[in-house]
C-alpha cells in the first residue's frame, strides 16, 4: 500500500507518537482547568442516565484504544469517539481527540470544528491546541486565521527539537501565504466525481489513463478483492487494481477487476501506464516497495515483471511514468543521495546508466511524488511539498524546453487544497486530468475525480455604438478588438487506430515504427494489440514523422505526420489493412519527398527508399512497377513528365544501391489515377503521391 | 426621441442654410407687370408660409409663363424637396444649373436631394461643386464630409469638416463631427477637444456628451467617461444606447452589478436594442450568472440572427452551464459570422472536429 508520509515524521507526529506519555502527564495533573461548560463524564453531570453515561464511557475507551496505538489508528478510532460525542457534546479532551482524529483522517478539514469546541471549553484543553487549531484552519484554506493560530503555537514544554518546530511552523504559515495568493486567482476548472463507473463508497485512487482516455486504470479498496483478504492494520479491502472504459458521451463504465496474475492477494497498486495503454506499471510493497511492470498481450495481462535493480533500490520507489516514445521513465525514489526526501528521477529503461536526478529545479529538501508525464513528452506534472505548495503536496507543472526544467507551476486552487493531491494525470488533448481526493460530493471514502481544465478566461465581448454624425440618426456600430486568448492546447497529435489483415479483415498484431524523417532514425516500436489490432501513438510536435506499420508476410505501410514545432493538439484515427505480398497490390510510398515541382528525391526520402531497398534485397523474385501520380492541378502533360521523372528518380535510387534493373519498371500517371476526388485540399494531397505496385513475384 | 430631435435639427439647420436661398428680394426688384415674376414672388410666399402645394402650382404656372426661369426651377425644386418629390426636383435642379451653372446652390439643393435619393457618389460631386464655387459657404464643406465619413475616408472628411469650421467657427456640428472623424483616425484628445468646442457652442448638442464619453473610454480615462455619461443620462434618461454605453463603461470598471443596472434600464426603455442584451449578459457571465447570461445572450439573439457576439457570450455562458455540444455550436456560429476568435474558443474547449 502506497503510503505517502512513511519516511517522514514531523515534530507533531513525533509528539502524537509518545502521546500515550503526554495523555499520561495531563491526567496526573490537577483536574482545575475545565470551565464552566466543559461538562465531563461523570456521575455528577450525568446520574439520572447510568447506561448512557456507562456506554459513553465504553466508546471513549475502545476510541481510546486505537488513538493510543503506535501508530495512532484514529480513523477506527473516531466512529467510537463519535459515538460518546452524542451523549455529551461538550466535553473539550473528546472535543480534541475527534479533531485531532480527523486532521488524519481522509476528510482533515472537519477536524475545525471539534478543535474550536475544544477550546472554547477548555482553552488549556492541550498544550498543542494553537498548533492543532492552525492545522484545522489551514486545511479549511482558512489562511489569515491559521496563521494567527500558527503564530500562536509553542513548541512543548521541554521539547528538544525547538528548531525543527520552528522551521515547521514557519513553513505552515508560508504554505498559508502561498495559498492565499493562489486562491486569489482561482484555476478555471470543473471537479467531477468520476462517477459510479469507477468509484465506490471504498478508497479508489491512482487512476492512469492512455493518452485518448479511452481506458482508466485505477486502484480500488472495495470488497470482493483478489484473496478477498483485509489490511489486519487498517481493516480495509487489500488493493487491487481495476479498469473502467469512456463510452462517448464521456461516462466510465464497467469498472472490472484486473485479477490475477496482476492482482495478487497483497496489495496492488496502478502506478503509471504507457501512452497505448499496453504497459501498466505497479506497486508493490516488496523490498521497501518496488516498481514493476505488466504488459498487455491480446486481453491478458501477463504477471508483472520487476524493473530491474537500476530502479529498483531498497529504498521505497513509489511513481513512475513512460516517456512517449517508451524507452525512458521517470521514476521517484527516496534512496540516498537525492535532493530531500522523495526526488524524481530519469532513466533509460534499456540503457545502462545510472538513474539522473531531475535536479533542484524540480526536487527540492522536501518530498516529491506522482510523477507523470504528459504524451508530447516534455510537459511533466508531479506532486511537490516544496515549491509553492499550499499544504501537504501540491500538484505543479513544469516543460522541459532548451535543455532545462521551466521553474515549475502550481496547478492552483481549487485543484490543489491544503491537504495532499497527488498522483495527478491527464489526457494527451490537455482537456481532462484525473486524482483522487476526498470530497463532500464523494461516494464514499477517497474517490476518482476528472478535472476538466476550461483554459483561461474566454472574455465576453461587448457591443457599442454611437451617433458620430450629429446630423445622422444611424448610430455607428463600433467595432472592438476582442482580446487575443492563449492557445491552451497541447502540441502533441494521437495517432491511433486498428491495424487488419486486409484479406481476412481481422485485427492483427504488427510493429508500428516512429521515424524521425530528417534524422531517419527510429524514435519508438510499439506493437498493436495481438486481440483487438489497437495501437496508439504519441507524436510530439515539431518532426516530421513517417510511420512504418511491419510484420513478416506482409507488405509495409507507410504514413507520413509532419508536425510543425508548435502544432495544436489534434487526435487522427487511421485504421491500417496489412497487404500480404501478391502480384496487382499497391503500396503508397508516403514518406517520399521530392523538392517542389521537381524530380530531386529529399533527404527526408531516404529511410523510405532504404525500407523498398530492403524489401527487394529479402525478396529476390519481388518485381515493382515505382509510380508517379499527380492531382490535376496544372496542366495533365507536364504532370504525366513530372510524375514519370519522379518514379524514374527512386527507379535510379535503387538501381545505384545495387537492385537489378531489370526488376523494376517506372511510369508516371499523371493525374489519370486519382485516389481520392481532387475537389478538396486532402484529396489532391492523397492524390499527389508515389506509389509501388508488384509486378511479379 | 432622439430620432425626433436630429431630423428637426437637420431640418432646422437646412432651413436656416440651404433654403436660405429661396429669397424674394429680389423679386421685388422685378418691373411689377411681369406675370411670371409676380407668379414666382406669389410661390415664394406660399413657401415661407409652408403652403407647398400651392407654392408649387404658383411656380408650375411662372415656368409655363418664362420657360427660362432659373431661379423658378430652382425654387420649385426646393418645394418638390419638402413635398419629399426628389426625383422631380433633381430635374428641376438640372434646369436650373443648365440656365445657370453659377449659383452654387443649385448644385447644392441637387445634392441634398440625391442624398435623398440615396445617391451619396452624385451627392458627393454636388457639394463639391459647391464648395468649389463658393468655398466660404460651411454646409457644403460640412455634408460632403458627412458623406465622406459614411464611407470611412475619416482623412477627407476631417479635411472637408476643417474647411467647414474654418468657413464657420460657429458650426457646432462640423466640430462635432471632426471630432468623431479624429476618433476614428485614433487622434483622441483631438477629438475630445473638438467634442469639447462642439458642446461649448452648443451646450445642448447632447450627442457630444456621449460621443466625448466614448472617447475618452477609448483612451483610457474611465471616470471622465463616465462623468459625460452621468451630465448626459442627468438631463435625459430616455435613451437605451446612452445607459447601454454607460454600463460598458462600469463594465470596463469591473463594476459588473452597476453595468447590469444600466443595461436593465436599457432593455426597459427599448426591449428591442439587441446591444443591451448582449451587453448584460457579458455582464452575467462576469457576475458568473450563466443561467441569466444565458438568457440574455439568447434574447440578443433573437433579435438578430448574426449577432456573432452574442453568440459568443452564449458560448461562454453554456459552457459553464455544462452544455458543452451547445457551446461549441454557438463558439462556431459566432467564428461563421466573422468573430474568428471563436474557433480558438472551440479548440481550446475541445470541442473536436468540425
Amino acid at each position: 500500500m502506497l503510503r505517502l508520509r512513511l519516511c517522514m515524521t514531523t515534530y507533531y507526529e513525533f509528539l502524537l507518537m509518545h502521546k500515550y506519555v503526554l495523555a499520561l502527564l495531563l491526567l496526573s495533573a490537577p483536574a482545575t482547568a475545565a470551565t464552566a461548560q466543559n461538562v465531563e463524564f461523570s456521575k455528577d453531570q450525568f446520574g439520572n442516565d447510568k447506561e448512557g453515561l456507562k456506554t459513553a464511557q465504553k466508546e471513549i475507551k475502545l476510541g481510546d484504544e486505537f488513538y493510543d496505538l503506535d501508530p495512532p489508528r484514529y480513523e477506527q478510532a473516531l466512529p467510537h469517539y463519535l459515538a460518546a460525542q452524542k451523549f455529551n457534546p461538550n466535553n473539550a479532551q473528546l472535543n480534541l481527540k475527534i479533531g485531532d482524529s480527523y486532521l488524519h483522517s481522509g476528510f482533515k478539514p472537519r477536524a475545525l470544528e471539534y478543535l474550536q469546541k475544544a477550546y472554547q471549553l477548555n482553552p488549556d484543553v492541550d498544550p498543542r491546541i494553537h498548533y492543532l487549531l492552525g492545522r484545522g484552519l489551514h486545511l479549511n484554506a482558512k489562511w489569515d486565521e491559521a496563521i494567527a493560530e500558527y503564530k500562536r503555537a509553542t513548541p512543548a514544554a521541554g521539547a528538544k527539537n525547538t528548531a525543527g518546530f520552528t522551521q515547521e511552523i514557519q513553513k505552515k504559515i508560508r504554505e498559508c501565504e502561498n495559498g492565499r495568493k493562489l486562491a486569489a486567482k482561482p484555476s478555471r476548472v470543473f471537479i467531477d466525481n468520476a462517477g459510479p463507473g469507477v468509484n465506490s463508497p471504498y478508497p479508489e485512487y491512482g487512476p492512469v489513463i492512455t493518452a485518448d482516455e479511452s481506458v482508466i486504470l485505477f486502484t480500488s479498496r472495495r470488497p470482493g478483492s483478489t484473496g478477498d483478504q483485509k489490511d489486519p492494520e487498517t481493516g480495509g479491502f487489500m488493493e487491487d487494481i481495476y479498469t473502467s472504459t469512456r463510452t462517448t458521451q464521456g461516462n466510465w463504465v464497467g469498472a472490472r477487476n484486473l485479477s490475477q496474475p496482476v492482482n495478487t492477494e497483497g496489495h496492488d497498486a496502478t502506478v503509471g501506464l504507457s501512452p497505448d495503454g499496453q504497459r501498466l506499471l505497479v506497486y508493490l510493497e516488496e523490498n521497501g516497495g518496488d516498481l514493476n511492470e505488466a504488459n498487455l498481450r491480446g486481453a491478458e495481462w501477463r504477471k508483472p515483471q520487476k524493473l530491474g535493480s537500476r530502479i529498483n533500490s531498497k529504498a521505497h520507489e513509489s511513481s513512475a511514468a513512460y516517456t512517449p516514445d517508451g524507452r525512458s521513465l521517470y521514476f521517484v525514489t527516496d534512496k540516498e543521495g537525492g535532493i530531500g526526501g522523495r526526488d524524481i528521477y530519469r532513466i533509460e529503461i534499456e540503457g545502462r546508466g545510472p538513474a539522473v536526478n531531475l535536479g533542484s529545479t524540480i526536487n527540492t529538501q522536501y518530498g516529491e511524488e506522482g510523477v507523470f508525464l504528459h504524451p508530447d513528452g516534455k510537459t511533466m506534472y508531479f506532486s511537490s511539498e516544496g515549491h509553492n505548495s499550499m499544504g501537504g503536496y501540491d500538484i505543479f507543472k513544469s516543460v522541459y524546453q532548451n535543455g532545462k526544467w521551466s521553474p515549475p507551476e502550481n496547478l492552483g486552487w481549487p485543484i490543489n487544497t491544503p491537504d495532499d493531491d497527488v498522483f495527478f494525470v491527464i489526457s494527451a488533448s490537455g482537456r481532462h486530468g484525473y486524482y483522487s481526493s476526498f470530497r463532500d460530493d464523494g461516494l464514499g471514502s477517497k474517490d476518482i475525480y476528472q478535472i476538466t481544465f476550461l483554459g483561461p478566461e474566454k472574455p465576453p465581448l461587448l457591443s457599442q455604438e454611437d451617433q458620430l454624425l450629429a446630423s445622422r440618426v444611424q448610430p455607428v456600430k463600433e467595432t472592438l478588438l476582442a482580446p487575443p486568448v492563449a492557445i491552451a492546447s497541447a502540441q502533441v497529435t494521437i495517432l491511433k487506430g486498428v491495424v487488419t489483415d486486409e484479406a481476412s479483415k481481422q485485427p492483427t498484431e504488427a510493429t508500428i515504427d516512429v521515424i524521425d524523417n530528417s534524422l531517419n532514425q527510429v524514435i519508438a516500436s510499439f506493437q498493436s494489440n495481438a486481440q483487438s489490432g489497437r495501437y496508439l501513438v504519441s507524436l510530439p510536435s515539431g518532426v516530421n514523422y513517417g510511420i512504418v506499420v511491419r510484420k513478416d508476410g506482409y507488405l509495409f505501410h507507410s504514413e507520413n505526420f509532419d508536425l510543425p514545432a508548435g502544432a495544436a493538439y489534434s487526435e487522427v484515427v487511421k485504421d491500417i489493412a496489412l497487404k500480404k505480398l501478391d502480384v496487382g497490390v499497391k503500396v503508397v510510398l508516403n514518406n517520399i519527398f521530392f523538392d517542389f515541382d521537381k524530380a530531386t528525391l529529399r533527404k527526408e526520402s531516404t529511410g523510405e527508399l532504404e525500407r523498398l531497398q530492403k524489401l527487394l534485397t529479402e525478396t529476390p523474385a519481388l518485381r515493382l512497377e515505382i509510380s508517379g501520380h499527380t492531382d490535376n492541378v496544372g496542366k495533365a502533360e507536364y504532370n504525366k513528365d513530372l510524375s514519370q521523372r519522379r518514379a524514374k528518380a527512386v527507379v535510379d535510387y535503387l538501381v545505384t544501391k545495387g537492385i537489378d534493373k531489370g526488376r523494376l519498371t517506372f511510369a508516371g500517371y499523371g493525374d489519370a489515377q486519382p485516389v481520392a476526388p481532387n475537389t478538396t485540399k486532402a484529396g489532391r494531397q492523397l492524390n499527389r503521391r508515389t506509389e509501388f505496385k508488384v509486378t511479379g513475384k | 426621441m432622439k430620432k425626433t430631435l436630429f431630423l428637426s435639427a437637420t431640418l432646422l439647420l437646412a432651413a436656416g442654410a440651404a433654403r436660405a436661398q429661396v429669397d424674394t428680394v429680389r423679386a421685388t426688384t422685378l418691373p411689377p407687370a411681369q406675370l411670371a415674376e409676380k407668379l414666382y414672388n406669389s410661390g415664394v410666399a406660399k413657401y415661407n408660409q409652408k403652403s407647398y402645394r400651392a407654392a408649387l402650382q404658383d411656380f408650375d404656372r411662372a415656368l409655363a409663363a418664362k420657360p427660362d426661369f432659373a431661379k423658378a426651377y430652382y425654387n420649385r425644386a426646393a418645394v418638390r424637396y419638402e413635398l419629399k418629390d426628389y426625383q422631380p426636383a433633381v430635374q428641376d435642379y438640372d434646369q436650373a444649373i443648365k440656365l445657370d451653372p453659377s449659383t452654387f446652390g443649385s448644385y447644392f439643393g441637387r445634392a441634398q436631394a440625391r442624398e435623398a435619393l440615396k445617391q451619396p457618389a452624385e451627392a458627393e460631386q454636388d457639394y463639391g461643386k459647391a464648395t468649389e464655387l463658393k468655398a466660404d459657404y460651411a454646409p457644403a464643406w460640412y455634408y460632403r464630409g458627412a458623406l465622406r465619413f459614411e464611407k470611412a475616408d475619416y482623412q477627407a472628411a476631417k479635411a472637408d469638416f476643417d474647411a467647414a469650421v474654418k468657413a464657420d467657427p460657429t458650426y457646432a456640428y462640423a466640430w462635432h463631427d471632426r471630432g468623431s472623424a479624429q476618433r476614428q483616425l485614433n487622434n483622441l484628445p483631438a477629438a475630445i477637444q473638438d467634442y469639447t468646442q462642439a458642446l461649448k457652442l452648443q451646450p445642448e448638442l447632447l450627442p457630444a456628451l456621449l460621443n466625448r464619453a466614448a472617447t475618452r473610454r477609448r483612451a483610457g480615462d474611465l471616470k471622465g467617461a463616465l462623468q459625460d455619461y452621468n451630465d448626459y443620462l442627468a438631463k435625459k434618461q430616455d435613451n437605451a444606447l446612452a445607459y447601454t454605453n454607460r454600463g460598458s463603461t462600469r463594465f470596463e470598471q469591473a463594476d459588473y452589478k452597476g453595468a447590469v443596472e444600466d443595461f436593465s434600464k436599457a432593455v426597459a426603455l427599448d426591449a428591442s436594442y439587441a446591444f443591451a442584451w448582449n451587453n448584460r449578459a457579458a455582464a452575467y457571465l462576469k457576475l458568473e450568472d450563466y443561467q441569466r447570461a444565458e438568457a440574455d445572450a439568447t434574447k440578443a439573439i433573437a433579435l438578430n440572427a448574426q449577432y456573432a457576439e452574442a453568440y459568443l457570450n452564449r458560448g461562454h455562458a453554456r459552457e459553464m452551464l455544462r452544455q458543452p455540444d451547445a457551446a461549441c455550436q454557438d463558439w462556431r456560429k459566432a467564428a461563421e459570422l466573422g468573430l474568428e476568435i471563436g474557433n480558438t474558443h472551440a479548440a481550446n474547449s475541445g470541442c473536436g472536429a468540425e
